[in-house]
């Protein structure tokens, strides 16, 4: 094995022969460079896997005097990883810089491997003193390498950063030189073990002094001024190179110095700043404007997630392997999204919309770069951040957990707000990839594609496998999103077959039917959902290319989170099935900024789910069976924050404010799958993870008040509000959207009665809903795919040109209406004999209040589109695709089913529940009449009775009386005056406004407001925090002496 | 009781629950104008209007909804007079009612409003939305108290059963729900104002602004259907009421005595007061009537 | 603390005081960077001071027999200072006069493009 100080010295030596080398010619000289890189790249992998395999690490003596008179190195694992991530990076970073730089000079080269000697110095050194000329080394190096920069913004970045790296390196160099006094040597291993034996006054000023140095090198907060400023002003690419070498080593070294400072103090004082950076670093960057700032900005942050990882990393309460983790996670997503910067070019957020239409490889990468950025699945953070919250969650240092997600959350606020700009579409202003040469997108492709690839295999570790359908199905939508030559019908038509071969093979494996556990019944949901929505796309056209490979990864997604038994796979699938879904919601014509409502909702959802289970975690319980064990305060904790979760994901009354308009911006192919299945999967989480968590009941002065009954009530009053509200609307998706929320809501109210009733009665709504909504959704898509509009006021008496999308609309509103004798009615009748079983009374009432507001809506949308006045526009118009109405002829003879023989449903949800509940609640009488214990009802005789009696009025009405002859279209009885025109006769705009002016005191929508101010709160905090950064050099270096003095006055120097 | 002769009472006993009802609105026309000081058409006029519009010479209609509305229209009324035991325990006049409890018949009643609606829509007369609009409105919310009546009542009875309703009501007029929890009751009855869409409740066909409302496209035979559906519907909401707070019926006169007086009381009221418009009828639906209501709903809970 | 040397620390510790004041208070770039010397000078001088010993001579080995007699030596070692500080304090020397030649060149391409050397008019990436 090669001798690892090579790594130094080799680079070392052709930095200094480059010049020389140079006189070869340019040529030569970039080969040498390169090969020097190369050559670094190749010993530090070999040097990994030798020491993965189980290899000795490499202490090198120089000098022949050991340690602690000479200086020594170590090469362990870490120290290999970090010294191949550099190389890597330095390598590409330098194919990149070889293509970007107006004129590659060999200064550039020369100071390129100084940066990478630097770095690998500080990662292998062992000594304190030989750490400071290191760092002095990739200090000279960053400057020197900002000041090639051409503009003046550059410069002045640079002499900043520089300014304060020398404050910095004073209080380095005289922390060093007093701790060498004090211990009378300089081996760091050696000084960790005399230094508690010193017992002089000024030991803590002496390390503070060092601390606050290696702080400022950190850039974290306050002491991140400059640092931002250089990705500002900077070259992307220089910044890229940074971000691979000297950020991650002196991070490293910070790692190493902290086995100094003993005591808890220490480390308290190491997390806080840690955390304060992340958090305050990522409110600050809300307000940015400019991409590459908010990158700095998000460096800091993450800079500082790391920090205050550290001491947890020391005292072995967070795994190594997190802080690896979220280490490499930086790094790649980081210096990729740099490098995409660079080769973009665009300054303000703006600059991106649409971004790379040209490169399917590019946008993916930056899509990916940025979830990996924000920790999303399958990359590499998330599962760091998991690990960290896991370790933090067992310990006493818990409460750190609230900040650190409150910061995640932050930081989904701007990345977001930045990729929303880049899923506009592509339009005059999008700049793509151009002729970029190979070189350049090398590393963006290499290490989206690491992240990538690391995702995927540890997804699959966590989901069983390559073979698990959920898998299967991601990665099959991973191709079709790559895959540029595969038409967009194909696309539809793949999902189609993978869908129904799953959902063929599932009810033909054996072993019973799928529907007899929770989760059997959801994953066919899901792919039955899925099924239809493939079976319409056949029929009516999307308009991105990227809509069925991100579909199937959502399908996929939702497959992993029902089927996985861990927790940690359901949070998997769940932040999956968000991000995937965010896209799918975004490529609506108007979708980005509902999209990015959507996102930021669903993450905040995210994250109260994740602090639910990682009570759990913290409880010892990882799997989703293990949730029964939990009791007491964990257990009401958990509940709570997980019932939460769920509850902001349907949209509850309050937190609605996404969901409107996500559901009507999304493509009119995908609003149905969201309303229909995506919206029943917080359903799911209800059922499989709330439910199993027994939280106790408060007592409060009015009695003991049971959290389901709370949780009830949440339901009761969404459905009552988002249906109060549907009746408003004036747009035939956004009034579905407000429609599908309240219904939601009611199967909230099922699920939260906790009996075996009432959980029939949810999973019951459940497929009802999304038979009926599916089938609503998908008519009224092909009438906006013929029309062109969603307003009510532009449409009307379609009867007549697309009878059978009315039929669909028909069958669908009175299954929603629960009118008998369709299925709508057995889902009312089980939720209200639930309720009263269990004795809500006026949450009875209030629902049943709420189901006949419905019919206004109901009403409104049928007339408004169907009924009343044909426009004249509209006369040659046709019915919708046939794929389109197959999708709905399926979902109609669904309803149908379940409305003569709702047994067939109702059977397997008896063993569903009898399973759960050990009682089904539900029983037989004779062979048709279902009863309780409060009610009964026979589905087949009152279907019997409506046939019967539609059958004799409808001879009468054609045999009794004369012949009735059909009319034209505006032959109507007028008051003996001729009609206005169809658009002046159809009674279509402000369809229930009496009913709104009674209304009118509740409707004012506090909830618009409160979240409106919520943001523009935190917008004002981020907008009036970031203003610390005055830009001047001075008040910088300020900052950091305050900061030493600030941390003196709290106690650190004694 | 075996199906055919239970289907061929079931026959007599909308055959009768029609001439009832029509007669009852013939009585009510007669009352209203005595009261406003004119002679009044005669009692069996609606009967006659029934004839006219069978025996008229054209019929026309707008679509396939123009039959639909008239369908659901009378077969929510009829059907609804089906599935609510007029008599309990003679089976002759029970109907289907144990097809479906009162759940099943508060749902049945949406159905002619959801088919009356829809056809009236089809005609495209800007006249028939606007009375649905209205009537709509209103019918929310004079559920709201009817809920709430139905949600104290089932819950003092244990049962959704229409039966066991009433049986818990035998033994006297003291057992009556209008005495057990007149809370309930008052909320039920105001409610019941609006159900029957007369003064001050009639802004949905009101004949001064929107001739006839809903209705106004339909002619012969779909006219004569939906004065059946109106028939039938307004008996079958008697009855409905009689079970609920009157304790039933034990024989037809004793039916026939204690829904005239239901019915009378919201002839009594729309006599004496103006026309509320539209949204001051939900106004009121959602004050006072849903106050007692909700305290109807409350006694029942603490008297468990 | 260190008997003999109060002399040396306290003007050690008064040059990275001045420097300091100089670097927070000047507005020109070039005072700024001199600053910048002076407190490196302190810096420099403290530790030199902390591995001063009254009456001993500077660690200088002139004899090379003396590295074949360990007794030598020993004996050597106790009549010289630390060796250490002396030897980090040649390294930051080195490493300051680096700094400092970078700063200046920063201050000529400032200077250059900015046309001036006012400190203030370097701060136009803020917030």
């Amino acid at each position: 094995m090669v001798n690892p100080i090579l790594l130094i010295a080799v680079s070392l030596g052709v930095a200094f022969l480059l010049p020389v080398v140079d006189r070869l010619g340019r040529g030569v000289s970039r080969t040498v460079h390169l090969l020097t890189l190369a050559f670094g790249m190749l010993v530090s992998f070999r040097w990994l896997a030798a020491l993965a395999a189980g290899a000795q690490p490499a202490r090198i003596i120089t000098g022949g005097w050991p340690p602690p008179l000479g200086i020594n190195l170590f090469f362990g694992p870490l120290e290999a990883a970090l010294a191949a991530l550099a190389f890597t990076t330095a390598l590409v970073a330098a194919l990149y810089l070889a293509h970007h730089e107006q004129v590659p000079t060999v200064k550039s080269l020369v100071i390129q491997l100084v940066l990478v000697v630097g770095a690998v110095g500080l990662i292998m050194t062992r000594d304190l003193f030989n750490t400071f000329v290191f760092l002095e080394i990739t200090g000279i190096g960053t400057y020197a390498i900002l000041s090639f920069g051409r503009e003046r913004e550059s410069l002045e970045s640079g002499f900043k950063y520089m300014a304060l790296g020398s404050v910095a390196s004073i209080f380095i160099l005289l922390g060093v030189a007093f701790l060498y006094k004090l211990t009378g040597t300089l081996n760091l291993d050696d000084m960790a073990g005399r230094l508690p034996a010193v017992a002089v006054a000024g030991v803590g000023t002496v390390l503070l002094l060092l601390l606050v140095g290696l702080m400022a090198e950190l850039k974290l907060f306050p002491l991140n001024g400059p640092a931002i400023d250089i990705y500002d002003g900077g070259e992307p690419g220089v910044m890229a190179l940074l971000v691979g070498t000297t950020v991650n080593a002196v991070l490293f070294t910070f790692f190493k110095v902290l086995s100094l400072y003993r005591g808890d103090a220490w480390a308290l004082a190491v997390s806080t700043v840690g955390m304060v950076t992340f958090v305050v670093a990522n409110l600050l960057a809300i307000r940015q404007t400019r991409v590459r700032r908010m990158l700095g900005y998000s460096s800091s942050a993450q800079l500082g997630l790391l920090v205050f990882l550290l001491p947890f990393v020391r005292g072995e309460v967070v795994l190594m392997s997190a802080m690896a983790l979220l280490l490499l996670n930086h790094t790649l997503a980081k210096a990729g999204l740099l490098w995409l910067a660079g080769l973009h070019g665009g300054e303000r957020l703006e600059d991106w919309r649409g971004a790379f239409p040209d490169s399917v490889a590019l946008r993916v990468s930056l899509g990916a770069l940025i979830l990996a950025m924000v920790g999303m699945p399958p990359f590499p953070g998330f599962w760091g951040k998991w690990q960290a919250l896991v370790g933090l969650a067992r310990s006493d240092a818990w409460p750190w957990i609230v900040p650190l997600l409150v910061g995640s959350l932050l930081e989904l606020v701007y990345y977001f707000g930045w990729y929303r700009h880049i899923l506009e579409p592509a339009g005059e202003g999008s700049r793509g990839a151009g002729r970029a040469a190979f070189a350049e997108v090398a590393g963006i492709l290499l290490f989206a594609g690491t992240a990538l690839a690391l995702g995927v295999r540890m997804t699959a570790g966590i989901w069983g496998g390559p073979a698990s359908p959920a898998l299967l199905l991601g990665l099959v939508g991973l191709v079709l999103l790559l895959v540029r030559a595969i038409p967009v019908k194909a696309g539809a038509a793949v999902s189609l077959a993978a869908t129904a071969w799953i959902l063929v093979r599932m009810f033909l494996s054996g072993g019973g039917c799928p529907l007899w556990n929770v989760q059997g019944f959801f994953v066919v949901v899901t792919l039955g959902g899925a099924l239809v929505i493939s079976l319409a796309g056949l029929g009516l056209p999307v308009e991105r290319r990227s809509f069925w490979g991100l579909f199937l990864i959502l399908v996929g997604s939702i497959l992993g989170l029902i089927t996985s038994p861990s927790l940690l796979g359901f949070f998997v699938g769940w932040e999956l099935m968000t991000w995937s879904s965010y896209l799918l919601v975004s490529q609506g014509r108007k979708g980005t900024r509902p999209g990015f409502l959507y996102m930021l909702f669903s993450g905040a959802a995210g994250f109260l789910i994740l602090g639910g289970l990682m009570v759990a975690e913290g409880a010892g319980v990882d799997a989703i069976g293990g949730l029964v064990q939990l009791g007491g305060g964990a257990a009401l904790a958990a509940w709570t924050l997980v019932a939460a979760g769920f509850a902001v994901k349907v949209a509850s009354l309050g937190v609605h404010i996404w969901a409107p308009d996500a559901y009507a911006e999304s493509p009119d192919l995908f609003t149905p799958f969201l309303s229909g299945v995506i919206s029943k999967i917080p359903i799911f989480g209800l059922a499989v993870v709330a439910a199993r968590i027994a939280a106790p009941s408060l007592h409060t002065v009015a009695g003991a008040l049971e959290p389901v009954h709370v949780l009830a009530w949440v339901g009761g009053l969404t459905a009552f509000g988002m249906t109060l509200l549907a009746v408003f609307q004036e747009d035939a998706k956004r009034l579905l959207a407000y429609s599908s929320v309240g219904q939601v809501g009611y199967i909230v109210a099922a699920l939260a009665i906790m009996s075996p009733l009432g959980w029939t009665a949810g999973l019951w709504h459940v497929v009802n809903h999304l038979l009926f909504k599916g089938l609503l959704f998908l008519a009224v898509a092909g009438v906006v795919y013929r029309t062109g509009t969603r307003r009510f006021a532009d449409m009307g008496g379609l009867i007549t040109r697309m009878p059978v999308s009315f039929v669909s609309v028909l069958i669908g509103i009175i299954a929603l209406s629960g009118v008998p004798p369709l299925s709508g009615f057995a889902g009312k009748w089980l939720l209200y004999e639930a309720l009263m079983e269990r004795g809500w009374l006026l949450l009875t009432a209030a629902l049943m209040f709420a189901s006949v507001i419905a019919f206004l809506y109901c009403f409104r949308l049928i007339h408004s589109i169907f009924l009343g006045q044909l426009k004249p526009e509209h006369r040659e118009l046709r019915e919708a695709p046939p794929a389109l109405l197959a999708a709905q002829v399926l979902l109609m003879a669904g309803i149908m089913v379940l409305s003569v023989w709702p047994q067939a449903l109702l059977d397997p949800l008896q063993r569903l529940v009898g399973a759960t509940f050990g009682a089904a609640g539900l029983e037989l009488e004779g062979a048709l009449t279902l009863t309780t214990s409060f009610g009964y009802f026979n589905a087949v005789a009152i279907m019997t009775l409506v046939a019967v009696l539609f059958v004799v009025l409808l001879a009468f009405l054609l045999f009794a009386g004369p012949r009735s002859k059909k009319i034209r279209q505006l032959d109507i009885v007028y008051a003996a005056e001729v009609p206005p025109p169809p658009e002046e006769l159809h009674y279509a705009w402000a369809f229930f406004k009496p009913y709104e002016r009674a209304f009118a005191p509740i409707l004012r929508s506090a909830a618009t407001a409160f979240w409106k101010g919520v943001g523009e709160v935190t917008g004002a905090l981020g907008e009036a925090g970031r203003r610390i950064y005055t830009g001047d050099a001075q008040t910088y270096m300020l900052y950091a002496m305050l900061f030493i003095l600030v941390l003196a006055g709290l106690g650190l120097a004694g | 009781m075996p199906l055919l002769p239970k289907i061929l009472w079931s026959l007599v006993g909308v055959l009768g629950a029609l001439a009832y009802g029509l007669a009852i609105g013939g009585i009510i026309r007669k009352v209203m104008a005595r009261i406003q000081g004119r002679i009044g058409p005669p009692v069996w006029q609606p009967y006659l209007d029934l004839g006219k519009n069978l025996s008229l010479r054209t019929a026309t209609h707008h679509g396939v909804m123009s039959f639909i509305a008239p369908i659901f229209r009378a077969g929510g009324g009829i059907g609804l007079y089906l599935l609510i035991p007029v008599v309990v325990g003679v089976p002759a006049l029970e109907n289907f009612s144990f097809s479906g409890d009162l759940l099943m018949a508060m749902y049945f009643m949406f159905f002619g409003s959801l088919g009356m609606a829809l056809g009236a829509a089809e005609a495209g007369h800007p006249h028939s939305p606007i009375g649905i609009s209205r009537g709509l409105s209103q019918m929310t919310a004079y559920e709201l108290p009817f809920a709430l009546a139905v949600v104290a009542l089932v819950a003092q009875t244990g049962s959704f059963s229409i039966h066991e309703i009433v049986a818990a009501q035998q033994g006297g007029w003291l057992h009556w729900n209008l005495i057990q929890n007149p809370l309930a009751a008052v909320a039920a009855f105001l409610a019941f104002l609006g159900m029957n869409m007369y003064a001050p409740f009639n802004i949905v066909g009101a004949p001064q602004e929107i001739p006839v409302g809903p209705p106004t496209e339909f002619n012969s035979q779909f006219l004569s259907l939906l004065m059946v559906g109106r028939a039938t519907f307004a008996v079958a909401k008697m009855v409905l009421y009689m079970d609920l707070f009157l304790g039933g019926a034990t024989s037809l006169p004793e039916a026939f005595v204690k829904t005239f007086l239901i019915y009378f009381w919201s002839v009594f009221v729309g006599a004496v007061f103006p026309r509320f418009r539209t949204e001051q009828a939900i106004r009121f639906f959602l004050g006072w009537p849903t106050v007692a209501g909700v305290a109807g709903v409350l006694l029942v809970m603490l008297n468990r | 603390m260190m008997a003999g040397n109060e002399l040396y620390v306290g003007t050690a510790i008064g040059l990275i005081v001045i420097g300091f004041v100089a670097v927070l208070t000047r507005r020109n770039l070039l005072k700024i960077v001199l600053g910048f010397s002076i407190a490196d000078t302190g810096v420099n001088l403290l530790i030199v001071s902390l591995g001063w010993l009254p009456g001993r001579t500077a660690p200088i080995v002139d004899d090379p027999s003396m590295f074949s007699d360990r007794a030598a030596l020993a004996v050597n070692a106790a009549r010289v200072v630390d060796p250490v500080p002396q030897a980090l304090v040649l390294t930051a020397i080195v490493i300051g006069v680096g700094v400092t030649a970078l700063m200046l060149a920063y201050v000529i391409r400032l200077y250059a493009v900015g046309g001036t050397l006012d400190v203030r008019q370097f701060g136009r990436l803020k917030w």
